[in-house]
């Protein structure tokens, strides 16, 4: 017998007379089938531990959902916030920032002088000379204007032409810019009620009695 | 019910059908498991199993004819019993170089159920490839990729499976002569 021989006897075998030898599955036949249907039904039924994780899942995205919401909110109050603090660091570096407004002012100021000139007698009268002296003074003021606080500094210098010996410097003053402010020196020589009668009884003295008069 | 219906009709699910479905192919589809596992216990459970495959994947399957329908239905069963040999790690082939190409001989008289008997005895990796090869008809070449094995062994096991047959049934004859 050959190969292909054997092995069609074999199937031809097996497949004759399976039936009787398997006559027996029936019995078991129904148990079989209980038992599929016990399977399937367990696919039908859901376990418990689903709804559980379902739940779990729900709960999860739930809590995700509200913490992005809350994240989401916070981040526009952040932003906010950092606009806020923007324009604010602008509004610190506007002013931080100097800022000087530079004005040039001339001002022309006259120092009068009245001064009493002694004159050696010559004559029996006295003669008397008013003299009047006009000294020319420019001052130049520099005012900064600060912007933050709104202050007025004022700067001023006082260029003086010393035109005379006499001439004293005009104090500088540091406060508000200054108006045009006219000065008026009066020298007198002797007495407040100077008459001729009494510089005669004293006439060869010269007499230092000075009396300083402004305006 | 037509099998074209009662296919139809398990594809809607319904119980009745299924269990017609199984009424009629349970003992066909249990003797195939048998062959393969050599035992009643085993061969129910992949009966279970298959059956419950087949329900599931009815679906995807088209009807075309009785013969593919059966065949469909056969292969599920075959690769079930075939992934409970390598899930119990029961089937073990070892690569035999010699093939040996004899001429065999065997009783014409033999009873199925002997032959059936000895074919349960026979180790796991003999069965498995002798019901693929003479049974089902499987060529070598798909007997060696459902297994994921060379041909060269698959067609030394089927040799193998032949000499242990042929020895166990000569002790048969034996045996049965002595008494």
């Amino acid at each position: 017998m050959n190969d292909e021989q054997y092995n069609k006897l074999i199937e031809r075998q097996l497949r004759k007379n399976e039936d009787a030898y398997f006559a027996d599955i029936e019995r078991n036949k129904d148990l079989v089938w209980n038992r599929i249907e016990e399977r399937m039904e367990k696919k039908k039924v859901i376990p418990l531990w689903i709804y559980f994780a379902a739940a779990s899942v729900f709960l999860l995205f739930s809590i995700e959902f509200f913490f992005n919401k809350k994240i989401k909110f916070k981040d526009g109050e952040i932003y906010r916030l950092n606009v806020q603090i923007e324009s604010q660091k602008k509004q610190i570096a506007k002013i931080k920032e100097p800022s000087y407004n530079t004005d040039n002012k001339q001002i022309t100021i006259i120092k009068e002088h009245e001064q009493i000139v002694y004159l050696q007698k010559q004559s029996i009268d006295t003669i008397v000379l008013h003299d009047t002296i006009t000294n020319l003074v420019i001052k130049n003021d520099t005012v900064f204007v600060q912007e933050n606080n709104l202050e007025e500094i004022a700067d001023n210098e006082i260029i003086k032409e010393n035109n005379l010996a006499e001439n004293k410097v005009i104090t500088t003053d540091k406060g508000l810019p200054k108006k045009n402010k006219s000065r008026r020196f009066i020298f007198l020589f002797g007495k407040l009620n100077n008459n001729a009668q009494e510089l005669n009884a004293s006439s060869n003295e010269t007499q230092s009695l000075i009396t300083l008069r402004s305006k | 019910m037509e099998e074209i219906e009662l296919v139809k009709a398990c594809k809607r699910k319904s119980k009745k059908a299924q269990k017609e479905l199984y009424e009629k192919y349970q003992e066909q589809m249990f003797r195939l498991c048998y062959r393969y596992l050599g035992n009643v216990h085993d061969a129910e459970d992949i009966v279970v199993e298959g059956f419950l495959k087949i329900f599931d994947k009815i679906n995807t399957v088209e009807y075309r004819n009785v013969g593919s329908f059966i065949n469909w239905m056969k292969t599920i069963m075959i690769n079930e019993s075939l992934m409970f040999l390598r899930k119990n790690k029961r089937i073990q082939f070892i690569e035999h170089d010699l093939i040996i190409e004899q001429e065999s001989q065997i009783e014409n008289s033999m009873e199925l159920a002997e032959i059936l008997k000895l074919l349960a005895c026979m180790p796991d990796g003999y069965r498995t490839i002798f019901n693929m090869y003479i049974i089902e008809g499987y060529s070598h070449n798909e007997i060696s990729e459902k297994l994921e094995i060379n041909i060269q062994t698959s067609k030394s096991q089927l040799s193998r499976a032949k000499k242990y047959l042929e020895k166990q049934i000569k002790e048969l004859n034996y045996e049965r002569r002595a008494v």
